[in-house]
């Protein structure tokens, strides 16, 4: 070593190149560094050749000539090991005193991997030695490329994702420039707002129905801008909050001109949201609908007026209808009742008449309704059993009576197999036949009438039935009979004035016929004659039974279950009529005169039935029952039957709606009502209780002292029988009722108390405990005035409490004599 | 530091608790890079910011944080980024932590910008060494725990970690005493 360097030992040496090796002039390997020994086996003298080849230079080193001309230059070295092959670099230098050649160098490696793969550690490298920072720097590289191949990646995403949305940007374009198009073309006005609804753009049709230009509105909100004194702010809160929402609104509205006139406008408001689903705009479509409100306006006042005007119709025909039907209601009754005093023939036969007649009456009032009513679409066709057969007898009968003094005859033919009751409408058959037979009597000066009815058609219990009125009267010219069937129309004034009518009877007859389902023509020849044909379906319901073909049914049944009964009617003969019948019945009732005076006694006691007329002073019959209906009242639950004279089904309706069980149309016949009772006590059993008013006939009965006698006096004279059922039910409803309102007053539910006190308070009255009935009624007021004074209420329940035993026991005892005075 | 660091902390997040994970641990740190490049230096308080951040969203301790980013850099990162390189840096666990002095001087070369942490090995036994760490980072004392345990696991030795001192303490650095 030259002396001009430090002296280094072996190791040191070793530490400093540890990839080292010498060659000698032979080629031999003569000594390796401690890290190249571990690239390949080494002996010393083995053959460099063996194991090295030149990569660098390329020459080939044969000679040791050739080794001595490396030097100087960069060496690159293969050491193949094996299947191993690793690349060094260095330089060669000649050490002259050894006369061999050394190379210092270190393995080239591309890779990191590599140099675990030739089984080394950065321990086996010169500190000094750069190798591992190279490698170090081509990994960093190699991190680098990774990194740039993912951002290409990444660029490559976005790329495609930007080609993607500019083409769908693209077709966005095309269909925005399409609807802007429209926007601009179409006669309604386009707005676009905002999201807090402040114009961004509006169409030329929106400037048109404004009057203004968008620079004049931009920024605003439209509602600002347009809406004026008569605008709905309901409609306008309305919209205004589904932009706050972010919702689509419909609304129509009242806006301004810029020059002050009014139109309306139909709004149709959408918001535009944004990828994340944000409102960014609205967008909202306005159709001027000024006409259409303007017609719909018009048209609304005049159904407005139309309405009105009809109500004043219906309001009027049933107020005629109750004024005409009442009386005549009245002598329709007293003609039955008359039936049931023994009359003698001749009596009866008058009486016959008199009902007819009247009937009659009933039907020509009904001519008018029934027209104006089938005008209306109000008229019901009912479906109820009927005896079709004898319903055309009696009125034959009827005109036989009447064509007595006549030379005329009436004739009737029914086919004898129709001997079956039918169902349908039994009145308007009625109202039908007595026109026909009636214009026929009319009519014809002599000769004939006659009545057929056969059976048409038949399919399963479907019958078709064909009735005929034929006369030997004047006859219709043939070019009158097309209007014959209009109302208001006569064949001629003249025979206006001489047979006279209302020109109604043909047409109500007409419609009648057809509202059923049936047709009507008509046959006739001057001074020969009419025949008048028609048919009606009907139902067939089974054989005639003999008891409805009486005049005077028997109405046996009812005294084994009797009933009481309320009848709130205002008309004197109506409850003339009602209690005949319910006395002849054996029902037990009572009567009150107005509605206030029927609710009364229906706070009171129990009824199994009420008969309530509608119209009524003071109360009617709706808020009777309304009353009864919506209180704690005994009666909550108690069937009501509607009486009533109007022929209105509006009415029938609004009967039901106020509470009404049933309906029955005034007048009736006593064999109607009994119906009516009969279906709606059906459900109750009660116990059989007989007229005790016989019985008790000068008989001494004497209340205790200890009641209020005068009272009771007044109240049942001697009628022991209602008098018990007073008793009775305070006995029976009393405990239960003190121990409510015990409860409520343990509660302190002063309202629960007043309202018990107010109920039972009654009660005490109608048994003549009238000191007590004041003491509930002190409580009722105490219970009900603010603020509470339980000073007072205390004493008072205690003194009514401890009363109350004795007086149940007294109360229980005088019911047992009135039973008992009942039985005798 | 450079964006490898960063890099590791969002795959320890995203590979441990998902994608969204990631996202609100970036929104909490108000740091917005989508995407970090391995080879460039980073300002370190986005690392802070990035564990303060994951601390936070993912409800754990600082500390534990740091602990569980030293374990997943040499398991996950270092060996799929540097798998070879760490692989020379040792044959066993004794020889990589003597050879790490080394091998953060030559890192401090070819990152010039890294400033990369300095090591020093002491008092070296046959199972055990006492390992300096000096760095002007502070509050990565945990995150080289992280490390050392890392590296136990990579070399598939138990490892003992204690702090013998800190900066925390008024040393002028930090001195591991390992043992395996």
């Amino acid at each position: 070593m030259n002396k001009s360097h430090p002296n280094i030992t072996d190791e040191q040496f070793d530490r400093l190149f540890p990839f080292f090796f010498t060659v000698n002039t032979s080629f031999q390997i003569e000594k390796c560094g401690k890290s190249i020994r571990k690239l390949f086996s080494c002996t010393e003298g083995e053959d460099f050749h063996h194991y090295f080849r030149f990569i660098r230079p390329r020459t080939e080193v044969r000679q040791f000539e050739d080794f001595l001309n490396c030097q100087g230059i960069l060496i690159i070295l293969e050491l193949q090991n094996g299947l191993k092959t690793i690349k060094l670099r260095g330089q060669f230098e000649f050490i002259e005193a050894s006369q061999c050649m050394l190379f210092i160098g270190t393995p080239w490696f591309t890779d990191i991997s590599q140099l675990s793969d030739a089984g080394l550690t950065m321990l086996d490298f010169a500190i000094h030695d750069t190798q591992l920072d190279l490698l170090q720097a081509l990994n960093s590289q190699e991190s680098i490329t990774a990194d740039i191949r993912v951002l290409l990646d990444k660029i490559n995403a976005q790329k495609k994702e930007i080609e993607k949305n500019a083409e769908i940007l693209r077709s966005n374009q095309a269909q925005l420039q399409l609807l802007s198009h429209i926007a601009e073309q179409t006669v309604n006005g386009v707005v676009i707002t905002d999201s807090f609804g402040r114009i961004e753009w509006v169409n030329e049709s929106f400037s048109k129905i404004t009057g203004y230009e968008l620079s004049e509105i931009v920024n605003k909100t439209p509602g600002s801008v347009l809406q004026g004194p008569e605008s709905d702010q309901e409609v306008s809160q309305y919209m205004r909050q589904h932009i706050r929402n972010g919702q689509d609104f419909h609304a129509e509205i009242v806006n301004y001109h810029k020059n002050g006139s009014k139109y309306w406008i139909k709004i149709s408001g959408h918001p535009i949201k944004n990828e994340k689903g944000e409102v960014v705009r609205f967008f909202a479509l306005e159709e001027d609908i000024t006409k259409r409100m303007q017609t719909e306006l018009a048209l609304r006042e005049a159904k407005a007026k139309a309405d009105a005007t009809s109500r004043a119709k219906d309001m009027f025909l049933a107020n005629i209808s109750h004024e005409i039907r009442t009386p005549l209601n009245a002598i329709l009754g007293m003609s039955h009742l008359l039936y049931d005093t023994h009359p003698t023939k001749e009596q009866c036969e008058y009486l016959d008449i008199l009902k007819n007649s009247a009937e009659m009456l009933r039907s020509l009032i009904s001519d008018v309704l029934d027209l104006s009513k089938i005008r209306a679409g109000k008229l019901e066709v009912q479906q109820k059993e009927f005896d079709l057969v004898g319903l055309v007898r009696s009125l034959v009968k009827s005109s036989q009576l009447r064509l007595e003094d006549r030379p005329l005859s009436i004739e009737l033919n029914i086919n004898p197999t129709l001997d079956y009751m039918v169902i349908g409408d039994d009145l308007l058959l009625n109202q039908i036949l007595t026109n026909l037979i009636g214009n026929a009597e009319k009519f014809t000066k002599s000769g004939k009438i006659e009545v057929n009815v056969n059976l048409k058609s038949h399919k399963g219990k479907k019958r078709v039935f064909q009735f005929s009125i034929s006369d030997t009267g004047i006859g219709i010219p043939k070019e009158k009979l097309s209007m014959i069937f209009h109302a208001f129309q006569q064949v001629d004034g003249d025979i206006k004035r001489k047979f006279g009518g209302t020109g109604l009877g043909l047409a109500i007859v007409k419609q009648l016929i057809e509202l059923q389902g049936g047709k009507i023509s008509v046959k006739s020849r001057v001074g020969k004659g009419s025949v008048f044909t028609f048919n009606l379906p009907y139902l067939e319901a089974g054989l005639i039974k003999d008891n409805i073909q009486s005049e005077t049914p028997q109405y046996k049944r009812l005294n084994a279950d009797a009933k009481k009964l309320l009848v709130v009617e205002d008309n004197y003969m109506n409850r003339k009529y009602i209690g005949s019948l319910l006395e002849k019945w054996n029902v037990p009732f009572v009567m009150a005169v107005d509605g206030r005076k029927g609710l009364t006694m229906a706070q009171q006691e129990h009824f199994d039935m009420i008969l309530m007329d509608i119209q009524m002073p003071e109360m009617d019959g709706y808020e009777t029952t309304i009353a009864i209906r919506q209180s704690n009242n005994p009666n909550r639950d108690t069937p009501i039957l509607a009486l009533t004279a109007s022929a209105l089904i509006s009415q029938k309706d609004k009967a039901f709606k106020a509470g009404f069980s049933d309906y029955l149309s005034k007048p009736f016949r006593p064999d109607q009502l009994y119906e009516k009772i009969e279906k709606n006590c059906k459900s109750i059993v009660y116990e059989n209780r007989q007229d005790t008013k016989e019985y008790t006939e000068g008989g001494h009965f004497a209340f205790d002292k200890r009641l209020d006698t005068q009272l009771l006096t007044e109240l049942y004279g001697d009628d022991w029988a209602y008098a018990a059922d007073m008793f009775e039910t305070f006995v029976h409803h009393t405990p239960t009722e003190w121990r409510d309102l015990s409860t409520a007053f343990v509660a302190k539910n002063w309202q629960e108390v007043s309202r018990l006190a107010h109920k039972i308070k009654p009660t005490f009255g109608m048994v003549g405990l009238s000191d007590m009935e004041q003491m509930l009624l002190r409580l009722e007021n105490i219970a009900q005035t603010q603020p509470i004074d339980e000073a007072l209420l205390n004493p008072l329940f205690g003194q009514i409490e401890q009363a109350l035993p004795a007086v149940m026991t007294l109360i229980a005892s005088e019911l047992e004599k009135l039973n008992t005075l009942s039985i005798l | 530091m450079y964006g490898i660091v960063n890099k590791a902390i969002e795959e320890l997040v995203t590979e441990n608790f998902g994608a969204k994970a990631w996202e609100d641990v970036k929104k909490e740190s108000g740091i917005d890079i989508d995407y970090f490049l391995s080879n460039e230096p980073y300002d370190d308080a986005i690392t802070y910011q990035l564990a303060i951040a994951a601390s936070k969203t993912l409800d754990m301790p600082l500390d534990n944080v740091l602990i569980a980013f030293g374990e997943f850099w040499v398991l996950n990162t270092g060996k799929k980024k540097y798998g070879a390189l760490m692989q020379a840096g040792g044959s066993n666990l004794k020889e990589f932590l003597i050879n790490l002095p080394n091998f953060h001087a030559r890192v401090s070369l070819i990152y010039p910008k890294l400033a990369p942490p300095e090591f020093k090995v002491t008092d070296i036994e046959e199972n055990g060494l006492h390992l300096h760490y000096f760095s002007h980072r502070p509050g990565l004392k945990e995150f080289v725990r992280g490390l050392i345990q890392g590296l136990g696991k990579m070399y598939e030795v138990a490892v003992n970690i204690d702090i013998l001192q800190s900066r925390d303490e008024g040393s002028t650095h930090e001195v591991y005493a390992i043992s395996w």
